[in-house]
């Protein structure tokens, strides 16, 4: 990839300034990040656009821009998530995963590629990689990534749900609004889960294909919004409460809206 | 077969030559023997008392037997002591086999008689042996024998050995360039520097292969490069829409043309992805993930997942299988491909129509059909909507790049598989094999 003069050097030394920006607001007292993220982009401009995109989800950012300084900051340990691009100078990303994991590391890593094939994915995920993103990717669909990486850990050990009036039994696999019983089927169940467990969070379409269905494909017609407007059916049907909030053009952020 | 006609040949040359100069030998045996007999009556006439016994007489005429017979057949004198049966006494040699008769090496042979009357009436018979037409017989045997049929027997075993080696190096080359076909493109003929003409070709053919497999790879090579050239600009385009739309508080004309370029450019962005992809897979280098796996349960999945866009319309969306069945492939890349055709077929269908997938068991393998009672394709178009960026006019309107099939193709044909649209009543059919056809 080329860097574009001026044009980039300004976009550099902005996103050098984001990211002084959020460590100036973890160092002020009251504020704490939710979680260091080590970001390794060779594209400033994106990079920027990215430490941006993260900063506003209060998380802290780190950028390096070539694969083998990469490599010695994950070294140092001390982050909560990598975001790594797959091709970068040096050192590629796929190859930090591997080192990382061969050095047994668990840090959850998001490999961010400007290729897809299915076998780029597959070779990402071999690798160690913990999700796969394809650019050109929306900003909240990598936040929602990050978050959803970060979370993962406590979502095992929850036997039950529970977000408003809805409670969600997970061992049992029942689904009750306050008292009243909501029939769901096996499918419905999975993304109710997976909407409560992300309560109050961005979850996208492709979330929910990848993590739900496990398909890794998006299809032509919008498929999944109509699962979710059957499941919104059920579980809001004959009630006052609202549950899904329509993110257009990105998903739902489920949560009790009154 | 070019051996047996050999042999054929020179049997039939063998006795051809044979045949010729034994007639030759014994024609001018014939002739010779009866201007002898003319001679001998003449020579016999009143001299009562010439003994055909004489050596001297026998040796000057070359005669293997002579007698002379009084008018009723009895003997009279000579070696001979019987008018053979069969003979005519016309004065015209005749071939007879006469077993009393054996030549000095022992074997019967066929003996030319002349039988003459004499004017007194007597008879006289006199007979040649033909030893040397014997012999030729012989001689042509024994070459026969110990020449042409050893030679010919180790030419066909050669012949036949040298065609077995032969049809089996042409079918080694025959898997090895289906298995090219498949995409194996590394894969090269096996060259048994014997220095024949399927040598050559097979060279012919590597040198081809090669230049295939460079250009493929430039091609893959130059793919990844857009992909990668391409997606980062674009991706920062998106990146910089996404913060304006955040980042400001924007009227709400403003934010509806952000989500509307986005839009658009996604749909680029899913045009070039699916154009690299098809490209991928026609250079078919995709074959590290194949597995075995449950056809039916993978279309449950995706009637499952397709069932409310379904409902939306009323259209009945439905698996029959007979059995279970299984096909061996990338199970990621085929649940895309029929993800497509029953998002077709779905969004084709009108309301309260039916998609009917049935999974039907062969003998090779699984077939599965896609029917739907929509408006179907006329004959004359079932061969284009595989092609990129083919779209009916009548279906222009509709949502998507216009590559779902073509992608489609190119995953069915990576596997070697075959997809094709069938006759239906009404609405149409998508029919794919899950089978490498075997020829």
């Amino acid at each position: 990839m080329r860097r574009l003069g001026s044009g980039s050097a300004s976009a550099s030394d902005r996103g050098r300034g984001r990211k002084a920006l959020s460590v100036d607001k973890a160092s002020q007292p009251g504020f704490s990040p939710r979680a260091k993220v080590l970001l390794v982009e060779d594209d400033e401009e994106l990079a920027g656009a990215i430490i941006d995109a993260l900063a506003k989800r209060q998380y802290e950012v780190l950028h390096i821009c070539n694969g083998s300084e990469g490599l010695s900051k994950v070294g140092e340990g001390g982050f909560d998530i990598l975001v790594i691009d797959r091709i970068l100078p040096e050192v590629y990303g796929i190859n930090i995963v591997q080192e990382l994991r061969r050095q047994n590391f668990n840090v959850p890593v998001l490999i961010i590629s400007a290729l897809d094939a299915v076998d780029e994915r597959v070779l990402g995920l071999e690798a160690g990689a913990d999700d796969y993103l394809i650019k050109p990717f929306s900003l909240e669909e990598l936040g929602a990534r990050v978050d959803a990486l970060l979370r993962r850990p406590l979502q095992s050990s929850a036997t039950k749900l529970q977000v408003g009036p809805l409670t969600l039994d997970l061992l049992r696999r029942t689904a009750f609004r306050g008292d009243e019983k909501i029939e769901l089927s096996a499918r419905e169940f999975q993304l109710l889960e997976y909407f409560m467990s992300n309560a109050g969070r961005l979850v996208t379409r492709q979330m929910l294909l990848k993590d739900v269905w496990k398909f890794h494909f998006v299809p032509q017609t919008n498929v999944v919004d109509q699962h979710i407007s059957k499941l919104r059916h059920k579980i809001e049907g004959g009630s006052t409460s609202r549950f899904f909030l329509n993110v257009r053009g990105q998903g739902h952020i489920f949560d009790h809206h009154g | 077969m070019a051996v047996i006609a050999y042999v054929m040949g020179t049997f039939v040359l063998f006795g051809f030559l044979y045949w010729n100069l034994s007639t030759w030998e014994v024609g001018r045996f014939r002739s010779l023997l009866e201007l002898q007999a003319l001679g001998i009556s003449a020579y016999l006439e009143g001299q009562k008392n010439l003994s055909l016994e004489d050596k001297a007489y026998n040796q000057a005429y070359r005669l293997s037997v002579s007698g002379l017979f009084e008018r009723d057949g009895s003997y009279a004198q000579g070696n001979l002591h019987e008018i053979p049966s069969s003979l005519l006494l016309d004065g015209k040699a005749h071939l007879i086999l006469d077993p009393n008769v054996r030549s000095k090496r022992g074997f019967a042979t066929q003996t030319l008689f002349v039988g003459t009357r004499l004017p007194d009436q007597r008879i006289l018979v006199i007979g040649r042996e033909t030893p040397e037409v014997a012999v030729l017989e012989e001689a042509v045997k024994r070459v026969f024998m110990e020449g042409v049929f050893p030679f010919s027997l180790v030419a066909l075993m050669i012949g036949a050995f040298s065609s077995r080696k032969m049809s089996g190096r042409l079918r080694a080359a025959q898997q090895q360039l289906d298995e090219i076909k498949r995409g194996a493109l590394h894969e090269r003929l096996t060259i048994s520097n014997s220095n024949d003409e399927l040598d050559s070709l097979a060279h012919s053919v590597n040198e081809m292969l090669a230049q295939l497999e460079a250009a493929m790879h430039e091609l893959e090579h130059v793919g990844n490069n857009i992909a990668h050239d391409l997606r980062t600009p674009l991706g920062r385009v998106r990146a910089h829409l996404e913060q304006v739309q955040s980042d400001f508080v924007l009227p709400l004309e403003a934010q509806g043309r952000i989500e509307q370029a986005l839009n658009n450019l996604d749909q680029s962005l899913n045009a070039t992805t699916a154009l690299l992809r098809v490209a991928h897979f026609e250079a078919g280098s995709t074959d590290t993930h194949f597995s075995e796996f449950d056809v039916s349960e993978m279309l449950q999945e995706l009637v499952e997942l397709y069932q409310p866009a379904a409902e939306c319309k009323a259209i009945e969306l439905v698996v029959r299988n007979e059995t279970e069945e299984f096909a061996r492939g990338d199970r990621d890349l085929l649940l895309e491909a029929f993800a497509n055709l029953i998002d077709n077929a779905v969004k084709f269908t009108p309301e309260r129509g039916m998609v009917e997938i049935r999974v039907m068991s062969t003998l090779q393998g699984p077939i599965v059909e896609i029917h739907d009672s929509g408006p179907g394709i006329p004959a004359n178009q079932r061969n284009q909507v595989f092609k990129r960026f083919y779209r009916s006019r009548e279906t222009r309107h509709a949502a998507g790049s216009g590559l779902g099939l073509t992608l489609v193709a190119a995953i069915i044909r990576l596997h070697g598989f075959e997809v094709e649209i069938k006759d239906a009543d009404r609405g149409c059919a998508f029919l794919v094999q899950l089978f490498r056809r075997t020829r």
